[in-house]
């Protein structure tokens, strides 16, 4: 068995599974525009190869900060930041769509566990919460420039809790 | 029935006394608190602007040394702590960069105040020679007339530290670090563990001071 099947997964990785699970449910379309790719990369965008962005909405993660709430060391809560790059528009509606599936605390954690129950990746959310803490505009003072950049990012952070799980 | 009222009147002395000592003890133990506090949203800050500027370079690169955005050992800022009883002080400064661009012989010192300034430079040749960089499509400038630079590090870099210092202390903070924080001192279980039949006013000084200690960190 290789050390990538016994080690715990990054929270991330069912985290997203799941948000696009629910994306797909609401907009079929809109997943079926992305080829059968899962728009959410490990920080840089150099992860997404050739996926066929178009002007699609895309994100970008990255682990934070690990916090240790107390010292039950079992009950681990980490932070990813994710980095929405959408158009003004999308900005909005994916934004809004994040908050919407995930910032549901004990009810979207059970909702992920459920999803990827069949995954096997040795992770057991307690609770999710999700914020926004910028927007292009705020992070910069000005809008981005559009004539270079046809973008918009704007930064959410995922807080979760959980406890690690034997892979079998 | 008979009621033992000089043990009650130890007990309650005892407790009185115990409570007394955890009050005066969160007094005495403020600044502790919030030195603790000033280093846990320290490394806090830290972890959030490396962050930010692995998602989003392009409004961070300057504030770190070439080819080492979002790392730690490549920061060109600090921010340091000034912590009293009933406040805590932060202030931001930069460093001077000590590497080399990778189309330049000399560092660039200032470069992570001049490109937040959004300070325009302006880069003169060296005496009887010419200076000579890439230009936009990739192809070798050489100009012997001084160079103006207007926004160095482009144009999201002006500003674009103090932007994610906002952003820290005003849409992060709170809900990412203290809202946990606060839930947890609202439970001051370290004041009913010390409550038993040894209690004095020195032990609930010690309460007090376990209560104020945050066990939990940043990593």
């Amino acid at each position: 068995m290789a050390l990538k099947d016994i080690v715990p997964i990054v929270p991330a990785v069912p985290i997203n599974r799941y948000l696009w699970s629910v994306i797909a449910e609401l907009d079929a379309d809109l997943v079926l525009g992305y080829n059968g790719i899962m728009p959410f990369y490990p920080l840089g965008e150099s992860a997404a190869g050739d996926a066929p962005w178009d002007g699609k909405p895309s994100v970008v993660y990255d682990r934070m900060m690990v916090i240790n709430p107390s010292p039950f060391y079992p009950v681990k809560k980490e932070q990813i930041q994710y980095a929405l790059k959408a158009t003004p528009s999308d900005s909005l509606i994916w934004g809004s769509a994040i908050q919407y599936i995930l910032d549901r605390g004990d009810a979207a954690a059970q909702d992920v566990n459920a999803y990827n129950a069949s995954m096997n990746y040795g992770l057991f959310f307690h609770t999710l919460r999700v914020f926004q803490t910028s927007t292009q505009i705020s992070s910069s003072g000005v809008q981005r420039d559009y004539s270079i950049n046809q973008f918009y990012i704007s930064k959410f952070v995922i807080d979760c809790e959980y406890h690690n799980n034997d892979r079998v | 029935m008979k009621y033992n009222t000089i043990d009650y009147d130890k007990t309650m002395r005892s407790a009185l006394s115990y409570s007394d000592g955890f009050l005066k003890g969160i007094e005495q133990n403020q600044t502790y608190f919030n030195l603790q506090l000033a280093e846990i949203i320290k490394q806090a800050f830290y972890k959030y602007v490396d962050s930010v500027a692995r998602l989003d370079p392009d409004s961070l690169q300057h504030v770190y040394e070439w080819g080492q955005v979002g790392i730690g050992g490549g920061r060109l800022f600090e921010i340091e702590a000034f912590t009293g009883r009933q406040s805590i002080r932060f202030v931001t400064e930069f460093q001077q960069s000590t590497s080399v661009s990778p189309t330049s012989t000399e560092p660039f010192y200032d470069k992570a105040s001049v490109m937040e300034a959004g300070t325009m430079v302006t880069i003169s040749p060296p005496a009887g020679g010419v200076l000579a960089f890439e230009g936009a499509d990739g192809e070798m400038v050489f100009s012997s007339s001084d160079i103006q630079i207007d926004e160095p590090g482009g144009p999201e870099a002006k500003g674009g530290f103090a932007a994610v210092v906002r952003d820290f202390f005003y849409n992060y903070l709170e809900r990412g670090l203290l809202n946990q924080l606060i839930k947890e001192l609202e439970t001051p279980i370290e004041f009913t563990q010390g409550w038993n039949k040894g209690m004095t006013y020195s032990t609930g000084q010690r309460s007090a001071r376990r209560y104020l200690t945050i066990d939990g960190g940043v990593g």
